[in-house]
């Protein structure tokens, strides 16, 4: 606070009351995610054609990118030996590339591709709108907003403010995952294989994994279980994995023809 | 403090365009300055958001008709009135609840003699919800997020005379609020 302006107009009485409020200052990871959900927010509202998906998508799009690593690193269960299969697959693949589906009382609601490389550099494309490329080893996000070619690059967290990063400390969430996974009885057919379910909840959503019978996953359906009343929404996973993926699609430099929002640059990081 | 980010006494650097106002370049120019304004007033990190969010689909729902000259004094203006509306249904939320609810969802209203830091903000947030809105709105812009009597004033619409009159009068109001917060039990508050 201006200690001057402040002594100027406000009694000595006011002043401990202010400089506490002032000491208070939001996080600065709780501002980079306030600052990131409001881009988004305004991506939505300015593209009428997308306005009822696209708080869908950021929502699904941070679920993907939470739920991947889960998925990856998850601790054993007492889901015996196939389920460690199925989780193998998660932790060993070269590139798993996933299409994402979320519906609402059986409506497609959105649409998205997932790739990871090995690097556990993660893309998604939402259709022709938005793409999100996550490099974890450099904390790094690069936001394409490819109807007004805009990019926007951003650090995943501040050091040191991990503390506050509640809403993106994937960390956080990995470590305390307590999965129970339980074989189902029914099996399906998927992509003319015999698929298997995995019953798993965890992170507020009820997930059904299906894997073939040597732990291949094909598909993780999720229903979230914190929303009131009957919602019917639904998001639906199809793996595929160790298919060949361009190096391009995990670059952070923005295509020559997108104006780069705001002045971080990856070449900032770097300094 | 934010006073000193570089954006704060920038010209109107708004670029119009034939659909209107540069809101991505508004949003990440002053979106944090938002964010911080509504949660100086609110405390609260969560309905800050809902509020920076508000601000900006406000301006693309209804752009300001009239040339600003600040946009940063607009927007936190917009963002502290809205948080200040927060905390006014929560005081309304508390009396009609009950001493029983207040007194769970305030458990550090206690008369003390040591207030710590995070208990005089919270007094304080409490008092802000009590006075008169536009009173509590002057007082925020000035001591919370620094702005001038001129920049509150074309923000408010209105003169710096009125502006100093209103932080007077919002001084002596919270005064007394805060003496009867620290002074009665919190079910005498509710």
């Amino acid at each position: 606070m201006n200690r001057q302006t402040t002594s100027q107009s406000n009694p000595n009485a006011l002043e401990d009351y202010i400089d506490a409020v002032l000491a208070q200052p939001p996080g600065t990871a709780q501002a980079d995610s306030a600052q990131r959900k409001l881009i988004a927010r305004i991506d939505a509202e300015k593209t009428p054609s997308r306005h009822a998906r696209a708080g869908w998508g950021w929502a699904t799009a941070a679920l993907a990118a939470v739920l991947l690593p889960m998925l990856m690193w998850m601790p054993g269960t007492n889901g015996g030996l196939v389920f460690a299969d199925v989780q193998r697959f998660f932790t060993d693949f070269e590139t798993l590339s996933a299409r994402l589906t979320t519906t609402m009382r059986e409506e497609t609601i959105l649409e998205m591709d997932i790739r990871v490389d090995a690097q556990d550099r993660v893309r998604l494309d939402a259709g022709g709108g938005f793409s999100y490329v996550i490099d974890p080893n450099r904390s790094l996000m690069l936001q394409l907003f490819h109807d007004r070619k805009q990019a926007m690059l951003m650090p995943l967290s501040e050091p040191g403010a991990v503390d506050e990063a509640e809403a993106i400390d994937w960390l956080e969430d990995i470590r305390e995952f307590q999965g129970q996974a339980e074989l189902l009885d029914e099996t399906m057919v998927i992509g003319g294989q015999q698929a298997y379910g995995f019953s798993l909840a965890a992170g507020g959503m009820n997930m059904t994994l299906w894997a073939t019978e040597s732990g291949q996953p094909l598909r993780l359906q999720m229903q979230p279980t914190d929303l009131p009343g009957p919602h019917g929404i639904e998001t639906r996973m199809d793996f595929e994995f160790d298919r060949p993926l361009d190096e391009s699609l995990f670059s952070l430099t923005p295509p020559e023809s997108y104006r780069l929002l705001g002045e971080f640059t990856a070449d900032t990081q770097r300094d | 403090m934010h006073l000193h980010s570089p954006s704060n006494h920038s010209p109107p650097m708004i670029r119009e365009t034939d659909t209107g106002l540069d809101i991505d370049r508004l949003a990440v120019d002053h979106g944090r300055d938002v964010f911080a304004a509504a949660f100086r007033v609110t405390g609260n990190g969560a309905v800050a958001e809902d509020i920076q969010q508000n601000v900006f689909v406000r301006l693309i729902e209804r752009p300001p008709k009239a040339r600003i000259e600040s946009w940063k004094s607009y927007l936190c203006a917009m963002a502290t009135r809205a948080a200040i509306d927060e905390l006014r249904r929560g005081q309304r939320w508390k009396r009609l609840t009950g001493p029983l609810l207040a007194a769970r969802s305030s458990p550090d209203a206690q008369p003390t003699t040591a207030l710590d830091n995070r208990i005089r903000a919270r007094t304080l947030r409490v008092a802000l919800g009590r006075i008169p809105r536009r009173q509590a709105e002057c007082f925020a812009l000035r001591f919370f997020d620094g702005l001038e009597l001129a920049e509150i004033a074309d923000a408010m619409s209105t003169t710096s005379n009125a502006v100093s009159v209103t932080l007077n009068r919002a001084v002596r109001a919270l005064q007394h609020r805060i003496s009867v917060i620290e002074t009665r039990s919190p079910e005498a508050e509710s």
